[in-house]
This record gives structure tokens, sequence and C-alpha cells, in this order.
């Protein structure tokens, strides 16, 4: 059995956020263009995703978020396991059919979701820490001015790759509405 | 008691009373996902969603009567809850507030007043060691909260629960 947990609040992490952007936005906006490559390269820095540590999920969760903005539905179809979901804080869900649907409209809208994201999240600071137990990991955003969590993701680790199998959002309505103002 | 731990418990509760036989539906997500009811003699150590959910009303009642021996076997040691307000409370917390129900009906009549006003119904989803047990809203779909079980030496054990924002 392998326990590991780290904190991480060395600046603003975008997996959570780009939940709550894009629920804000609406996708109704948003055209399905093609500029963007499918396979464009979208990691976000050279930690290993692969490896079974706290760094690797994080720097996975990395990964996936900039997949969403950029509609990188390849990499976010191996990534996301046949019966993810994520519930989001009405406790609404969303499917992975859902979920591609929504980030191929992202398509060729890359730079500019990354602008909107920096810009939101340079206010809207979070703290991420990691539990991993064996082959799963629990991934926490939190709050860092009053450590309340705001969402989680759950991902599994097969074949040598951390899958997502979950997410959940806690009550992030105010947080919401403040990235869509 | 826990404030965290008593809407976790009535959302556990409540499906416990619309759950009344094993079944297959589909989520208002549309989504296909399993629920099972606890059976008259569930083997909690099945690798099967109905044992998934016997393990979890074991759950119930061992915070119900402050059973904190079996809690404490049960919850991983980084076990965690995270209420709708993303407050969190620890597994040694959750054995606190489990101590004090010794000895009460407390705990017990608040369950049992909710769940007259709350029907629900729960929900699994399996993936290898990784059970996903959901409290689902039956008018909306909307889900209340799920607890993460890993099953472990042939026993589910609670790793993670977590509320939504969503008060049914």
């Amino acid at each position: 059995m392998h326990h590991e947990m780290i904190h991480r609040n060395d600046g603003p992490r975008r997996r959570l956020a780009c939940c709550l952007v894009m629920f804000a936005l609406g996708f109704a906006g948003l055209a399905a263009a093609t500029g963007v490559p499918v396979h464009a390269p979208d990691r976000s820095g050279h930690a290993d995703e692969t490896a079974q540590t706290p760094q690797a999920v994080i720097a996975v969760d990395d990964h996936w978020s900039l997949a969403e903005l950029r509609g990188n539905t390849a990499w976010l179809d191996a990534l996301l396991l046949s019966d993810y979901r994520s519930i989001r804080a009405d406790g609404s869900v969303w499917d992975k059919k859902a979920l591609l649907a929504r980030a191929a409209k992202n398509r060729g809208h890359g730079s500019e979701k990354l602008k909107q994201f920096d810009a939101w999240l340079k206010t809207h600071p979070m703290d991420e820490s990691v539990i991993i137990h064996g082959n799963v990991a629990v991934l926490l955003f939190s709050d860092p001015q009053n450590g309340r969590i705001r969402g989680s993701n759950i991902f599994i680790r097969e074949n040598g790759r951390w899958h997502a199998l979950y997410s959940q959002q806690t009550g992030i309505k105010q947080a919401r509405h403040e990235a869509s103002a | 008691m826990n404030v965290s731990a008593a809407i976790r418990h009535h959302a556990r509760y409540g499906l416990h009373v619309v759950a009344s036989a094993c079944a297959i539906f589909i989520a208002t997500s549309g989504m296909p996902i399993i629920a099972h009811a606890k059976g008259p003699q569930v083997d909690e150590a099945a690798h099967t969603p109905a044992a998934v959910i016997a393990v979890d009303e074991h759950w119930l009642r061992a915070e119900e009567d402050g059973d904190t021996a079996w809690l404490g076997a049960m919850l991983l040691p980084d076990f965690r809850t995270i209420n709708h307000d993303g407050k969190v409370v620890t597994k040694s917390m959750l054995l606190k507030s489990t101590a004090k129900n010794r000895g009460s009906d407390k705990m017990r009549k608040r369950i049992d007043a909710w769940r007259k006003t709350h029907p629900s119904r729960k929900a699994v989803v399996m993936h290898g060691d990784v059970a996903i047990l959901s409290f689902v809203n039956p008018q909306t779909g909307h889900i209340w909260s799920s607890d993460i079980f890993v099953y472990e030496n042939g026993h589910w054990r609670a790793l993670y629960s977590q509320q939504s924002a969503s008060k049914g």
C-alpha cells in the first residue's frame, strides 16, 4: 500500500478553473473552428505523466486543462475512462461524451481561452493536494484562504498511465459567477 | 454531531428507502449506471455493487451506533469527506463525532425524519477495485454525494466522500 500526499500552492491551477470558465461561458458562442490541430502538443511542463507520484497526477491534470481548452479530444478521450463523469456544484452530471463535445468546440480558440483562463486565475488562486492510495489518486483543489475544497478529481493508474474516473465540485457557484462577470 | 457527517448520513440513509431491489437504470444523464439495494444477506466482502452498498449501510449503522472500531477499520487512513461548502472532515474527526453517538438515538431520529421527506436512490459505478457510490435525487438525477471505495484484501474500504451543493 502506498500513501502519499503533497500540497502545492505555487500559483493558480487550471483544471478546476477550466470547468468554471467553460461553464460560465456557456459554450454557446463558440464556433467549432479547426485552426488548432487535434494533436497539438499541450503539455504544460516536463513532469513525467506516467509516474506513480503526486507530481505526475498534477501534470496529467494540467495536460487535461490544456487539452480541454484547445479541443484536443483525442487526448481527452484516452484520458477519460469510459464511465467517467463530472458532478457539478448543483449535482448535475456531465458524462464523458458531453465533456468531449464541449471540448471540441474550443478548437481554434485555444489562445483565446488560455488568456481568459489566466486572467481569471490571477484573481482566483487555488491550492492543490494529492492523495495517492495504490493506483488511485485523489486530486483536491482548495481555496488557499480558507482551505475549503472547491472540487476534486479521481484518477486511476492503468497500464502505466493515469486515467480520470470521476470529478466533483462543491459549492463554487460564487466563483463561477465571478468568472462570468 | 458533526454537521457534515450528519448531512452525509442523511443522504446515504435516504437512499436506502427507495432502493428496495436490485435494478439497472438509466440515470438522467443518459449514462447507464447500476443500482443495487441491500439484500437481506449481502456479503460485504464480495466484489460487487451490492456489497459496496451493504458496506455503506453498515457504515451508516456504525456511525449511528458509535461503532468506532468497525468504522476505524473500514476508513482508510487518508480518508476525508468534503461537505457541500468545501469543509473537510478527516477520519479522526469522523471517528470522534461518531463516538458521541454511543448510547444515543438522536442521530437515528434525525435520519428517520429526514428520509420521510427525501426519497432518493443510489448508484454504483465499479472500475476494477474502485467503486463510486453516488446518491441521486430521483426527481432530477442530480448527485447529492458520492463515496469512493477501494477493494483491498477482500474488503471494501472508504477513501473519499464528497457532497455537491445540491440539497435535493
